[in-house]
């Protein structure tokens, strides 16, 4: 049959389309089912793609409860991934009572085979059935082995906690323990196991740390040593400026800007980062001083150091830069018709900054957060010379997700 | 110093700007109806008012081994050669394959120093400016620095220039002072 002779009508003409629907709807069937898809079991917030850096504190588990169930669905998914390399602190905070009038009811043993992998738990000591009101305890699984521990009570009394734990890479999971009050007739069982009814709410919090990162100096401010860059927040605030800077969006939009902010030192001799808004800040140049007081985190805080971002790769094209010493104007948006340079941030011999970076250390370091992983930290008082020299410099995330100097 | 200086006399290679185009295209249209000395009336007015060709350029390539130049020569033979990533993304920008260091050399030489700053002006768009120039050959392609625009506060602005001259790009490079 010629095409010519080919049925007419809407009915042929289903007829001849079904091929085309049918596909259609397969690919349909597809996009609707990804809804469908097992997900992943709900992890930790800290174990998000958003967090870019190793160290940091993870909250494990919050719970409100009001009956205790060793291996209770769902435990495990408050789990976090160990790397070896790294350590570990686990803190157990809270307090939980027993409801009166509530049959308690004890196991003489943990079962272990619900709890795969146990490694350890705490607190060891004392038995944590004796202690008035109940007690508090966390277990501990990880999958790459035993490892074992003992919570102790901080000084101030309102936690427990590990000492600093090499743990191996694998995952870590924990299980808030509770246990009865004393008086509570359990027989002669081990401590925990069991269903309690129980009231209170606790808090895991497991707190990684990255090798030390050599990263030390004193601040002419005060006199003191300090050693940025083996805070976790000091690190997740850089993470956070080189997000707001959008490095991955196009030159010469708008979108892209380098952001920064100040460290200060705070009354309790912490120190804390601030991202600081530069309404004139560009690809090519913000200044987090114009703006500090406006993000300043306690009347007493002190600014150490200050730190922005790098957003652009070396070769790539860079606008909202001033003119230059003869008043070129350069490109300040896409489309402007002036000349559009490149950039050259990480040109070794600068040591990580421009010279007006560079001219901005006068009251403290300055730290610059590049794009393509690096972060310097650029010394008051050097000279020009010898910049190129700078030894200060990271990689910012190495693969523990730490920063790593660079060898000398 | 040893200066090494050619003057390109606008008047005998004039710089055609758009503004004279115009201009050339308008007495081309008329010219056949209006009095000649009209037209050449008109294109003398826009020489003056809008078009800069009469201005000299002078193009001046600094050949003495002073501070600044070392500098330079060790900017551009980093990266020529290096492998760090940033000359290796700055070469990639360029499209300029590793050279070796000892073939970075001073250029000086008359005819093509101007030449050179014809590329510059174009890179920046800037009209016939007379400039005083540090000039690097890099392998077939070209470096130029104008001496003015390094200073200390904003390290220096580098023009790459492909073997015909003709502007790649401005790179801001901040250890050149």
């Amino acid at each position: 049959m010629s095409t010519d002779q080919a049925p007419r009508g809407p009915r042929a003409r289903r007829a001849r389309n079904w091929p085309v629907a049918t596909l259609c709807a397969l690919a349909l069937g597809v996009i609707a089912s990804c809804d469908r898809l097992p997900t992943a079991p709900t992890l930790s917030p800290d174990l998000s793609p958003r967090r870019l850096i190793g160290g940091g504190s993870y909250t494990l588990g919050v719970r409100t409860t009001t009956t205790v169930n060793y291996g209770s669905e769902g435990w495990k998914n408050t789990g976090i991934q160990t790397r070896a390399g790294l350590t570990y602190v686990i803190r157990v905070t809270g307090s939980v009572t027993a409801s009166p009038n509530t049959e308690l009811g004890c196991f003489d043993s943990i079962n272990w085979s619900t709890v795969p992998d146990m490694g350890s738990y705490g607190p060891a000591e004392p038995a944590p059935r004796d202690q008035p009101g109940g007690y508090l305890g966390v277990a501990i699984a990880l999958d790459s082995g035993a490892s074992s521990f003992t919570l102790r009570k901080t000084a101030d009394g309102t936690a427990w906690e590990s000492d600093t734990l090499p743990l191996a890479t694998g995952t870590l999971w924990a299980l808030r323990l509770s246990g009865p009050p004393a008086g509570t007739n359990c027989g002669d069982s081990p401590p925990g196991g069991g269903f309690y009814a129980l009231s209170g709410s606790s808090t895991i919090t497991v707190t990684e740390f990255c090798p030390p990162s050599q990263d030390q100096w004193v601040a002419p401010a005060d006199g003191r040593t300090y050693r940025p860059l083996d805070d976790p927040a000091i690190r997740q605030a850089f993470e956070d400026a080189m997000v707001a800077s959008n490095p991955d969006s196009l030159p010469g939009t708008g979108k892209r800007k380098e952001t920064g902010g100040i460290i200060w030192r705070m009354p309790d001799g912490s120190i804390k980062a601030t991202l600081v808004p530069d309404p004139n800040a560009t690809e090519c140049h913000t200044d987090p001083f114009t703006q500090m007081d406006s993000v300043k985190p306690d009347p007493q805080a002190i600014p150490l150091a200050s730190y922005h971002t790098h957003p652009s790769y070396d070769g790539e094209d860079i606008y909202g830069c001033s003119p230059t010493p003869t008043g070129q104007r350069l490109a300040q948006r896409l489309g402007d018709g002036l000349p559009v340079p490149a950039a050259a941030p990480n040109d070794s011999a600068a040591g990580g900054g421009s010279p007006a970076d560079w001219a901005s250390t006068a009251s403290g370091p300055a730290y610059t957060i590049t794009k393509n992983n690096v972060v310097y930290r650029l010394d008051p008082n050097v000279p020009r010379a010898q910049r190129g020299n700078n030894r200060n410099r990271w990689i910012r995330r190495n693969l523990l997700g730490c920063p790593g100097m660079f060898p000398v | 110093m040893s200066l090494f200086t050619t003057t390109r006399d606008s008047i005998h290679e004039p710089e055609i700007t758009p503004l004279t185009r115009i201009a050339m295209n308008y007495i081309s249209l008329v010219g056949r109806r209006t009095p000649r000395i009209a037209a050449l009336f008109l294109l003398f007015s826009v020489a003056c008012i809008g078009g800069r060709p009469l201005r000299a350029q002078t193009a001046t390539c600094i050949g003495t081994a002073d501070s600044t130049s070392l500098r330079l020569q060790t900017y551009v033979r980093r990266v020529a050669a290096a492998n760090d990533e940033s000359s290796t993304r700055v070469r990639a920008m360029l499209g300029f394959a590793a050279t070796d260091p000892t073939k970075v050399v001073v250029v000086t030489d008359t005819k093509t120093c101007p030449k050179v700053l014809a590329g510059v002006n174009s890179a920046f768009k800037s009209g016939a400016v007379s400039r005083s120039l540090y000039v690097y050959l890099i392998g077939r392609n070209y470096a130029a620095f104008d001496k003015r625009e390094i200073v200390e506060s904003q390290g220096g602005a580098v023009i790459f220039l492909d073997s015909r001259f003709v502007p790649l790009k401005i790179v801001l490079a901040p250890s050149v002072y």
